[in-house]
């Protein structure tokens, strides 16, 4: 009885336990879903739902002309999970080495050895994330992902692609620095217009309520973001590709042949200040030149010869000399104070009028005509000089600028400063400053401020416009202005810059040639070598003034230092190209036709103003069919043209058919999408289909009449 | 024959048949649920989808289930220590043969299909020890038999160990049940189950607190035993001055000693004397605290560097979840803590067939496996989970009633070990996905997803089912 009562016992501790068990279970159960149920709720809805940030997409920097200078385009870093929980060894093993090869073939950079051998390492070390290729194109991720393995997709290949967003300069080198950049290098550095216009260019991120599919994908909640994201705006910069081209070449060529450190070129709309070109090449320590440093904005020294004007104009002004006055030079040496003052003529000028002085460009001329006159009282002489605004800083757009340095009489005086200042020491002015006082004369007077942006556009609209701004109405008296005019033009055809002289045109400028100040050591380098910088700072065509341009050249070598030979002829380079491109500052014939035309002449579409031009030119009959735009679709119907808006608008494949290759390249380009061209001509055939809508950075095949 | 079969279809129990049938065909709609993607269309016979594989180990299981049924007693009676041995012997092979899966090498591969002996190892394991205590006049407390028994469980146990399956060879740990059914002394028994508890107040309670308070226990109700204060105040301010002695000297002697190691080098000192009051005394009860006390002190110093020293990295990690010593749910407790947000965010509905946001999006590893309960949780919320529990209930509760009806010792032995068997892996599978046992990696019976576990469990079920229907024929 007793081992049965205790057998009995066991089986009853056994019915318990199994009822424990489950009891135990179940309270647990209880107390997670019901106790703690808001909390796990909570954690269930996080990591099912999300927000997701939907990036907005960067504006594009475009030229005055809407071709496109910067524009963002989506690359990809592939990269792979070599242990996905999906990818069985089977699976791995058989499809591996087609990967690599396939890697290989399309990537070209690393042999499929070297691939598979990656990979295989990484997934016996048991690493989750290997980046295989950076920046990657869209068109290589579509084949990227119908690789052997990668094919399976992310959970069985193991394939992981992150979209980032790159930055893409259309032309390379052309204006770089001042389209400059976001972020780079180590102190994330900004600059130019992407720096200065960033809060417009980026838009605004969007946001999205998305809750998570099976396999990783997530879908959105509801058809309308909670925030939409807002593309940031075009900024449309005043720039000229073509002028900037030619800008960019000539200071280039001629860096390379003198061997110069660094220049910088400038060429700006007279009337409305706006720089249509601004070049700046350094040298690197590879000997080669890259845009470096904005030394037109940036580089602050002294001008030399190129100040005479805005001294010689505060005599001129005061009424202390009439330009047909006489000074003495001498013998081209002359002993002022305890100082020395040399002119470049060897055996010196003698005696000159005062319009020769500047001609010549003689620097004893100036400082004894300065000295001579504000000697009593200098105060007049600098407040003269800031009277025209030569205190005040450009205040261009980007950032960057140095505030010119023009001293005044309580700040280091000596009894040399005026003498020295005359011909353009002891002041401190960038070259885009020196160009803006030019740019004053040969506008009339009135001071406009130099301007690189001048417009927003939110995709075709433009949303903001940027006025040309005057910071001085008249710098000084028409009649000094129409003598420093003169000065100007008689200074290239009869003075230091006669070698420049084109049968084309007129134009009126200054040469300047300034030894370089070694800090401390005065004017001689260490080398015992004077170190000069060579500049030339004008505007034409000299009658009616279109655009001011300076160009200035530092540290040239080879023995040629003079301005009107070193900075004068890539002045005479640009203005050149700008004069035969640009049709307005032609006196041309009048034309008057008033025929009718018999048989209408081809006509491409294309860049709307272009269209108009040509019509108004040729006095075509057309009618326009619609809101204007800025491409427009040309046909004929019947007799006349008929015009129409082309739209285009990021992502959609605008049909570019009719186009030349002008025209074509910018809209399809604006549109966002990549171009491939066979032959030339008009486009006859464009591998998309007009009105597709296509991801960003597609590469669309145009055909072109001949091939 | 015929007369025999209907004899046979008579007799089963159809009850345990039924609940058997109700928790594979559930087991199956969970694995659907956890394992079906969206995108892709309904299959049912092919090997492409895990649920659709499922579905053939399933049938393939029902088939295994009628011709277990079939098979005479006699055959498992006769059969047994072969069947054993060959077993072991398997074991023994797939430790250098076998292939590797999540960690574990313990399966052999023959293609598309891989094969766990660890599970069949239980049956036959199961089969050997109702042999061997079946044996007429079996006393289980010859030291000779004890040894024995423990071996046969040891050995296959270790073998699993071996494979680094540590999940399934806890599992053998369950069939002292068994033993203690048979009459296996409940101190041993009990002190089995201290041990374990003692086991997780020492890894929760530092050993600095633990000890202390484990002596001021037992000094209180010693002296309360015997009515004397003084016996209190004089061993309180013995074992303190013990420890302070300790700390001093290893001040002196410039060791760094943690508090710890203070408190259990104190205790270590403080055993002679403890056994010297307990040679000198004559009371029982005074004897019994102090040798508990005794074993305590040694149990924790044990536990200490057995936690420390002996567990493996991972294993200390997942204990530490439970207990809540260490809360990383990205980490560690990533599993638990996903499985926690299934189970509990469900409620008492739960969010519906199909609807289980966790389950679908595959947040919970192993989700169609060993975590297959956090579908049910997630998507039949408090409702199902009972269901659920209430099922393995009665089915663990008929299993102790049927064994209880066998006349043959060997049947009722069997029977108590496929009840210990199916009792430990529902305890520690849903246990361990609601965070009150560690996470150790065994199938849900019927439920968790793979055909090895399915079928082992089924013919495991079935030879006792046939065990059943000769229970008024005596067999061995």
């Amino acid at each position: 009885m007793e081992i049965k009562r205790s057998i009995l016992s066991r089986i009853g501790w056994i019915y318990i336990l199994a009822l424990l068990g489950g009891l135990a279970i179940l309270a647990k159960v209880l107390f997670l879903q019901f106790v703690e149920g808001e909390k796990w709720r909570a954690e269930a809805e996080m990591v099912s739902q999300h927000k997701r940030v939907i990036p907005a997409n960067r504006g594009d920097i475009l030229a005055a002309d809407g071709r496109p200078l910067a524009s963002s385009v989506p690359t990809f870093t592939v990269a792979m999970d070599p242990n996905s929980t999906g990818m069985s060894d089977s699976v791995y093993g058989a499809d591996i080495s087609a990967l690599a090869s396939g890697l290989s073939a399309l990537f070209g950079n690393q042999t499929a050895w070297s691939f598979k051998n990656k990979i295989q390492k990484a997934r016996e070390r048991g690493l989750r994330y290997i980046v295989l290729q950076n920046k990657v194109s869209y068109q290589d991720v579509l084949e990227v992902e119908k690789l052997p393995l990668f094919i399976k997709g992310r959970y069985q290949g193991g394939l992981i692609l992150v979209q980032t967003n790159d930055r893409v300069k259309s032309y390379k080198l052309l204006a770089s620095r001042t389209i400059g950049y976001l972020n780079q290098g180590d102190e994330g550095t900004t600059v130019g217009i992407e720096g200065a216009y960033d809060s417009y260019l980026k838009g605004r991120d969007g946001l999205r309520h998305e809750q998570r599919l099976g396999g990783g994908t997530w879908i959105p909640t509801s058809v309308n973001n909670e925030v939409d994201p807002q593309d940031g705006y075009d900024v449309v910069t005043t720039l000229d590709i073509d002028f900037q081209d030619v800008a960019e070449k000539a200071l280039y060529d001629l860096l390379k042949i003198h061997n110069a450190h660094h220049g910088c070129a400038v060429l700006m709309e007279v009337k409305t200040g706006a720089i249509k070109a601004i070049a700046n090449l350094g040298q690197a320590a590879d000997g080669e030149y890259y845009e470096l440093k904005n030394y037109a904005i940036w580089e602050i020294t002294e001008p030399g010869s190129t100040f005479k004007l805005p001294a010689l104009m505060a005599a001129l002004e005061d009424g202390y000399v009439d330009l047909e006055d006489t000074v003495n030079t001498f013998n081209g040496k002359f002993d002022y104070y305890d100082r020395e003052i040399v002119d470049a003529h060897t055996g010196g000028f003698g005696i000159l009028t005062v319009a020769e002085v500047l001609e010549k460009s003689s620097n004893i001329g100036m400082a004894r005509i300065i000295d001579r006159h504000y000697k009593d009282k200098p105060k007049r002489f600098v407040d003269r000089l800031y009277a025209m605004g030569l205190k005040n800083p450009m205040g261009i757009e980007i950032s960057g600028e140095q505030d010119p340095y023009i001293k005044n009489t309580n700040d280091n005086w000596s009894k040399v400063s005026l003498g020295y200042m005359a011909h353009g020491y002891e002041l401190l002015m960038t070259p885009l400053q020196v160009l803006g006082f030019y740019n004053a004369v040969a506008n009339g007077g009135k001071y406009v401020r130099p301007r690189l942006v001048q417009a927003l556009k939110d995709h075709s609209q433009v949303v903001k416009e940027f006025k040309p701004e005057v910071l001085k109405h008249s710098i000084c008296s028409n009649e000094t202005l129409k003598k420093a005019r003169m000065l100007l033009e008689g200074a290239v055809e009869h003075g230091t810059a006669t070698n420049l002289i084109s049968d084309q045109y007129r134009f009126a400028g200054k040469t300047g040639t300034a030894v370089i100040a070694q800090g401390d050591q005065g004017y001689v380098a260490s080398n015992g070598n004077k170190e000069y910088r060579a500049s030339f700072v004008g505007y034409f065509p000299a009658e009616e003034p279109a655009y001011s341009c300076i160009v200035v050249i530092t540290r040239p070598n080879m023995g040629v230092y003079y301005g009107n030979k070193v900075a004068g002829k890539v002045f005479r380079e640009i203005a050149d190209k700008v004069y035969a491109t640009n049709l307005p500052l032609h006196k041309g014939l009048e034309v008057t036709r008033n025929h009718k035309i018999e048989k209408l002449p081809v006509m491409k579409s294309g860049y709307w103003p272009a269209v108009e031009v040509l019509i108004d030119e040729l006095k075509l009959p057309a009618v326009e069919n619609g809101r204007m735009g800025a491409y427009a679709r040309v046909f004929t119907n019947q007799d006349q043209f008929v015009i129409e808006n082309l739209e285009s608008s990021r992502g959609i494949v605008p049909d570019a058919t009719g186009m030349g290759l002008v025209d074509a390249l910018p809209l399809i380009e604006n549109a966002g999408f990549r171009i491939k061209i066979s032959g030339y001509g008009k486009v006859i055939n464009q591998s998309i289909d007009p009105g597709s809508e296509m991801p960003l950075g597609t590469v669309i095949h145009l055909k072109l009449t001949v091939t | 024959m015929v007369d025999y079969r209907k004899s046979i279809t008579a007799r089963i129990d159809w009850i345990t048949i039924v609940i058997y049938l109700l928790m594979v065909g559930l087991g199956w709609v969970s694995i659907y649920a956890a394992t079906h993607q969206e995108d892709q269309s309904f299959v049912l016979f092919d090997m492409s989808t895990r649920y659709s594989k499922q579905f053939v180990f399933l049938l393939a299981a029902l088939v295994l289930a009628l011709i277990v049924i079939i098979i005479d007693s006699e055959f498992w009676v006769l059969f047994t220590y072969p069947i054993y041995l060959g077993m072991v012997l398997i074991l023994i092979l797939v430790l250098f043969v076998g292939e590797e899966i999540n960690g574990a090498r313990s399966w052999f591969v023959f293609g598309p299909l891989s094969m766990q002996p660890a599970e069949f190892a239980k049956i036959a394991t199961v089969l050997a020890l109702s042999k061997f205590l079946s044996r007429f006049n079996f006393e289980i407390h010859k030291t000779k038999n004890l040894l024995l028994l423990a071996l046969m469980i040891i050995a296959p146990t270790l073998l699993i160990l071996k494979q680094n399956d540590t999940g399934t060879a806890m599992v053998f740990l369950a069939l002292v049940l068994v033993l203690f059914r048979e009459g296996l002394n409940e101190s041993l028994f009990i002190f089995g189950l201290f041990s374990v508890m003692f086991f997780f107040l020492t890894l929760v309670i530092s050993i600095s607190v633990l000890i202390p308070l484990v002596s001021l226990a037992s000094l209180i109700f010693a002296s309360w035993r015997i009515r004397r204060i003084s016996y209190f105040i004089f061993g309180s301010v013995l074992l303190a001055g013990i420890f302070m002695l300790i700390y001093y000297l290893s001040q002196r002697l410039g060791w760094e000693l943690s508090a710890n190691r203070i408190v259990l080098s104190g205790s270590l000192f403080s055993a002679p004397i403890v056994l010297y009051i307990l040679y000198r005394t004559r009371r029982r009860q005074l004897q019994f605290i102090f040798a508990v006390w005794l074993g305590s002190v040694i149990l924790i110093g044990s536990v200490d560097f057995l936690f420390n020293e002996v567990l493996e990295e991972h294993q200390r990690l997942r204990i530490d979840q439970v207990l809540g010593m260490d809360n990383d749910p990205l980490g560690a407790g990533y599993n638990l803590n996903q499985s926690k947000i299934a189970i509990g965010s469900g409620g008492f509905m739960g969010k519906g067939f199909l609807q289980g946001t966790q389950t679908r999006f595959d947040f919970v590893p192993e989700q169609s496996t060993d975590f297959i309960f956090c579908t049910i949780g997630e998507e039949w919320g408090f409702v199902g989970s009972t269901l659920i529990v209430l099922l393995f209930a009665g089915f663990l509760i008929r299993l102790i009633f049927l064994a209880e009806r066998q006349r043959s010792h060997f049947s009722r032995i069997f029977g108590y070990g496929v009840f210990s068997i199916f009792f430990f892996h529902f305890l520690v599978n849903i246990g361990m996905t609601i965070g009150i046992v560690p996470v150790i990696g065994i199938p849900l019976p019927f439920f968790s997803y793979g055909g090895s576990s399915l079928w082992s469990f089924t013919i495991l079920l079935f030879i006792f089912l046939h065990l059943d229907t000769d229970r008024f024929d005596v067999v061995a």
